[in-house]
């Protein structure tokens, strides 16, 4: 890479501008990765941190957690079934919260949250859950930073049904609302009680929740349970592909990622376009090299090296720069970018300018050395 | 020993023949100029004897070896560690400093840079470019160009050195100075040398004057 290091040093201006270029296209494509991955956590984060590899659910709902309805004794089939070794019952139910007169400053306004009701000391209870029982929830720590504290009355609407929060843990997030762990119990009684917290609660209240969190053994397949349920009001499914199924989540994911993939090509063809233009004004220099001994090998490496130098130096500025942005985002905004991503995003970013800058490389072998005595022969 | 033979070399562009016959021979410490009008067929010539153009008929040796019998990657190879170019204009690499440039065919043969740098620039002092370490080459006259070039082709030690018209930007006085020192060099390095030139002022410098016609050498060839 002498010749490449030494053809950069020369133009270093035009070489700087374009690795801003690929640096500014770089830190969107970060930051995009990151708002996807963020988004896409936002609204399954509470899922996922579930001890369980699958879920039974309503058929018929579009595996919309929030929609279905499963009666508890089939949870309680699902259990005895041969390869499953956990089945525990989950309501999930999204409701606003507004703390109670007098107790919290916080939710003065109302604030949306997702109620995850499990059976007390079940095993999809967070650490930390300890104080939950019939009136005192744990919630997640989002809820904390909306500015509720422990030991706040929280009113659930519609029910008119106070609670208290009892910890702040790290229970996640559900279609972006912290998720409140209650008894089974209790969430039966807000989900099918009457609406302004007047009036009896029916009795079948008691047998519905929304979900079975199952726990397969190694070798078990989701449809495999499936069929020994033999019931076609249930489905079972993997627990990815129930989370997945969370409104808005692939829409969500789904426009973030059609926008990091054009932004991949629009990478590759800005690479290739400036290495293609470069190619073509330097004809004459390949040549010269050419003719003087070097071989079609060297000039590729050298072409290469010069993309690399571009791509890294490129790269790393698209990292400081994301990781800058990212370290100044408010608290709110669901951004998440792991170090491996930053890693792997960087790495496949270097291989799509690789790639672009590849694209020219045919022009690059095919100079004639001729071309160095002024002359096509 | 003849460094450079040409034997029953031809050379034709589709039905269009460009060269015929051509035998040539240059021995080691000989600076022999190749002189024709346009379209002679010199330049065809000396693409052919650098190993840049396949002949259509006959043989090229480089110290007794046949450039068009070996494949492409032996023929670069032999181009880069037996044949020194001195182009038109000098064609330096613009991107490359004057002693860079010197040492650029060293970098290909993969020596050393430090030493080589060292060589380029004692080479360099001898062709009568003195502290030229970090300059540019778009500092550099006319003149003090070719000489760059012709440093550039003499630093690796080729057996042969063939230069294209490398007068042909520079006024008389300067002309006969590059072609002197190039006569002065092929003498001292033992290297033999073809030179392509329209310039008849220099033809006193050189040791053999071969004219070229119509793709044939004359007779005293």
């Amino acid at each position: 890479m002498w010749f490449a290091v030494r053809h950069v040093r020369s133009g270093r201006t035009r070489f700087a501008l374009f690795a801003a270029l690929v640096a500014l296209v770089s830190a969107l494509v970060l930051l995009l990765t990151g708002l996807g991955l963020g988004l896409g956590n936002a609204s399954i984060a509470g899922l996922q941190r579930l001890p369980a590899n699958a879920m039974l659910e309503q058929n018929g709902v579009r595996l919309f957690l929030g929609r279905s309805l499963v009666d508890l004794a089939a949870v309680d089939r699902a259990a005895e079934i041969t390869g499953v070794t956990r089945a525990e019952p989950l309501g999930v139910f999204t409701v606003s919260v507004r703390g109670a007169s007098g107790s919290t400053t916080a939710g003065a306004a109302a604030d949306d949250a997702a109620l995850f009701g499990v059976r007390p000391g079940s095993p999809l209870l967070p650490a930390g859950s300890e104080s939950m029982n019939a009136s005192t929830v744990v919630a997640d720590s989002s809820l904390h930073d909306a500015g509720y504290n422990v030991g706040d009355s929280i009113r659930v609407e519609p029910s008119k049904r106070s609670l208290t929060i009892g910890a702040f843990v790290e229970a996640g997030t559900y279609s972006h609302l912290p998720v409140v762990y209650l008894p089974l119990r209790t969430w039966q009684e807000i989900r099918f009680g009457p609406v302004d917290g007047v009036g009896d609660i029916p009795s079948s209240a008691y047998r519905q929740v929304s979900a079975g969190a199952l726990q397969l053994a190694s070798g078990i397949t989701p449809a495999e349970v499936q069929t020994s349920l033999a019931d076609d009001a249930l489905t079972v499914m993997s627990a990815s592909t129930a989370a997945a199924s969370t409104p808005g989540y692939k829409e969500e994911t789904g426009t973030v990622s059609l926008m990091v993939f054009f932004l991949y090509v629009i990478g590759a063809l800005l690479v290739a376009t400036f290495f293609w233009n470069a190619t073509v004004q330097r004809t004459g220099e390949f040549a010269i090299m050419r003719a003087i001994g070097a071989s079609r090998g060297r000039l590729v490496r050298e072409h290469l090296a010069e993309v690399s130098m571009i791509a890294v130096t490129g790269l790393m500025a698209a990292v400081g720069l994301s990781t800058g942005i990212a370290a100044l985002l408010p608290d709110g905004v669901p951004f998440v970018l792991p170090a491996t991503t930053v890693l792997s995003t960087s790495v496949l970013l270097f291989l799509v300018a690789l790639l672009g800058g590849a694209l020219s490389l045919r022009r690059v072998v095919k100079v004639d050395p001729l071309l160095a005595l002024g002359r096509t022969m | 020993m003849n460094a450079l033979e040409l034997h029953q070399v031809g050379h034709d562009y589709g039905k269009q023949p460009a060269l015929d016959d051509v035998d040539l021979t240059v021995e080691a410490g000989e600076l022999v100029a190749l002189v024709g009008p346009s379209g002679s067929g010199k330049s065809t010539l000396l693409a052919i004897a650098g190993g840049l153009l396949r002949p259509t008929r006959g043989t090229v040796r480089v110290d007794g070896v046949d450039l068009y019998v070996v494949g492409e990657r032996e023929r670069t190879t032999l181009r880069r560690d037996r044949i020194g170019f001195v182009f038109q204009s000098s064609n330096l690499l613009p991107f490359l400093d004057i002693v860079d440039n010197v040492v650029s065919p060293e970098i290909v043969r993969g020596r050393d840079r430090r030493t080589a740098q060292a060589d380029a620039i004692s080479l360099l002092a001898e062709l009568g470019l003195a502290d030229v370490k970090g300059r540019r080459i778009d500092q550099l006259s006319g003149g003090e160009r070719q000489r760059v070039g012709i440093a550039r082709a003499l630093i690796g030690g080729p057996s042969v050195l063939l230069a294209d018209e490398p007068t042909a930007s520079l006024d008389g006085t300067r002309g006969r100075a590059v072609v002197q020192l190039l006569r002065d060099e092929v003498r001292s390095r033992n290297v033999a040398a073809v030179l392509v030139t329209h310039d008849e002022r220099v033809l006193d410098l050189v040791d053999r004057v071969v004219p070229i016609a119509d793709g044939r050498l004359s007779a005293t060839a």
